[in-house]
């Protein structure tokens, strides 16, 4: 999943660490981490993350989150490459970018030869550039943006109803409509993107705001790692002895700031 | 330079983080209850106190309110077995389900099931409330009325129509359950799924049936369908109800 390019022009350079915990009640019922990410530090300074979460009703979620991270990267970094994206642009990037996600889904099913449903899956991604932060979403994903001056915004809240348990999914009939697209005109700072395992570690109170003093200590963290392939393993042990005891779903965390 | 981990540990995480359940068992007490079936409620009670206790779900997800409706609803201390009877306030009367004590119940009076519909909406508006000022994320909460019998009550069919209502817009989903002689037809107003008539006194295969049920709540889907297993070796079919 680790993929990074050292620019050797003066461009921004990205620092990031993530993991996916397979959620103990998986373990117990023998099924499989159906979270997935991906981080791409562009070698021009961008960077591009995703993460995705599987319906835990639908029998190959894994593989709908998998191939759903890996399009919503390939696609984001092939618009990036070829052209200036402005705010105003962002929004409509964004929707061609999940409708490449949605067929890559799509395609994917039909590789296994199964219904599209059979891998649903939430999907949320950023795209950092040197003018802007573009977030989209569809599900329960959070993702959280540091503009800098440590104060956090939560640039997408999780798309539900009522019930925990209900959300959209990225290949629903009329998906689209319910995408969700946030524009910074900026580039931020720092950024976490979470699947909804983590919703009471990174966010707070009825309306989902961000938790800053975990948020300030998880960067603090990334900030203060020098090796970054020993910083996830040290993520991912931090989660398996601190939350997963009492969070039994899929957790995903992932960090990202500038150097 | 510090150790990096170091700000890791200074991280609180405390508290249930877990999304819950909030279920209203609607018990009928009521004197036709008495002998064997109020036997093999009480035993049930005490099955479902295991089951839901051994599951690691289900004992951090569920929170149970049990409200005994013979003679007049109330609602009883599921934490102490049912030592007390509580006020109505819906911070006190739901208990983890991994502090459930079962409590065990003698039958008695008539069957209120109106009244007693109505306080379990109220109880549920009441903790969704609860849970949405606290942030705390919950599942659609359930509504288990069982029943020897039929409504005793003035005004039950208003309150049968409040309940349907609320299970209507999504609010809810009630299970009616009957039992020997239950007026299914009648049972049937309380909900908007038919009832199912318990199979001799399978108050066993029920509760594990219910367990099992309560297990699955927590898996992520598109809208409304829950997915439950198939009440085979419990309910009778029963051609009486709509």
């Amino acid at each position: 999943m680790l993929e990074q390019t050292v620019s050797l022009r003066p461009r921004p350079t990205w620092r990031f660490v993530a993991t996916s915990l397979t959620g103990t009640s998986h373990l117990a019922a023998g099924i499989p981490c159906q979270d997935a990410w991906r981080c791409r530090a562009l070698p021009t300074g961008e960077i591009i993350v995703a993460v995705a979460d599987g319906a835990g009703s639908a029998s190959l979620a894994a593989e709908g989150a998998e191939a759903a991270v890996g399009a919503a990267i390939d696609s984001l970094a092939a618009h990036i490459a070829i052209r200036y994206i402005s705010a105003d642009d962002a929004p409509a990037l964004m929707r061609r970018v999940f409708q490449d996600c949605q067929a890559a889904v799509i395609d994917r099913a039909a590789q296994l030869q199964v219904e599209p449903d059979e891998l649903y899956t939430t999907l949320c991604c950023v795209a950092v550039t040197d003018n802007l932060t573009a977030v989209g979403q569809i599900g329960d994903g959070i993702a959280i943006l540091d503009s800098g001056d440590r104060v956090s915004v939560t640039a997408i809240s999780p798309q539900r109803g009522e019930f925990a348990n209900e959300t959209y999914f990225l290949t629903m009939q009329s998906s689209l409509t319910f995408l969700e697209v946030r524009v910074l005109p900026e580039m931020v700072h720092a950024l976490t993107l979470t699947t909804d395992g983590l919703l009471t570690l990174v966010g707070q109170g009825p309306h989902f705001a961000p938790n800053e003093e975990t948020l300030s200590h998880l960067f603090d963290f990334l900030a203060a790692s020098s090796d970054l392939q020993s910083a996830q393993q040290d993520l991912a042990d931090w989660l398996r002895a601190t939350v997963q005891p009492r969070v039994r779903d899929d957790l995903t965390l992932l960090l990202a700031m500038r150097s | 330079m510090s150790d990096p981990r170091s700000s890791l540990e200074r991280i609180k995480f405390e508290g249930n983080p877990e999304p819950r359940c909030p279920v209203v068992l609607l018990l009928d007490t009521s004197s036709s209850m008495g002998g064997e079936p109020i036997q093999q409620l009480n035993d049930g009670l005490r099955l479902f106190e295991q089951e839901v206790k051994n599951s690691p779900e289900a004992s951090v997800r569920v929170e149970l309110a049990v409200v005994p409706f013979g003679g007049g609803p109330r609602v009883v201390d599921g934490a102490s077995g049912g030592a007390q009877t509580l006020e109505w306030n819906a911070a006190k009367a739901f208990v983890t389900a991994g502090d459930f004590q079962a409590p065990s119940f003698t039958a008695m009076g008539d069957t209120p099931m109106g009244e007693a519909a109505r306080r379990a909406v109220s109880l549920l508006t009441d903790v969704k409330a609860i849970y949405k000022r606290n942030g705390i994320d919950y599942y659609r909460p359930w509504v288990v009325l069982i029943t020897d019998g039929q409504p005793t009550d003035d005004g039950w069919r208003e309150a049968a129509r409040m309940l349907r209502t609320e299970e209507s817009r999504r609010g809810v989903t009630v299970f009616g359950i009957g039992v020997d002689q239950a007026n299914m037809a009648q049972l049937g107003e309380f909900c908007t799924r038919q009832p199912l008539r318990l199979r001799g006194l399978a108050f066993r295969e029920f509760v594990l049936w219910l367990s099992n049920s309560l297990k699955s709540t927590s898996q992520k889907r598109a809208g409304e369908q829950i997915a439950l297993p198939a009440p085979s070796d419990w309910a009778a079919v029963d051609t009486s109800t709509r």
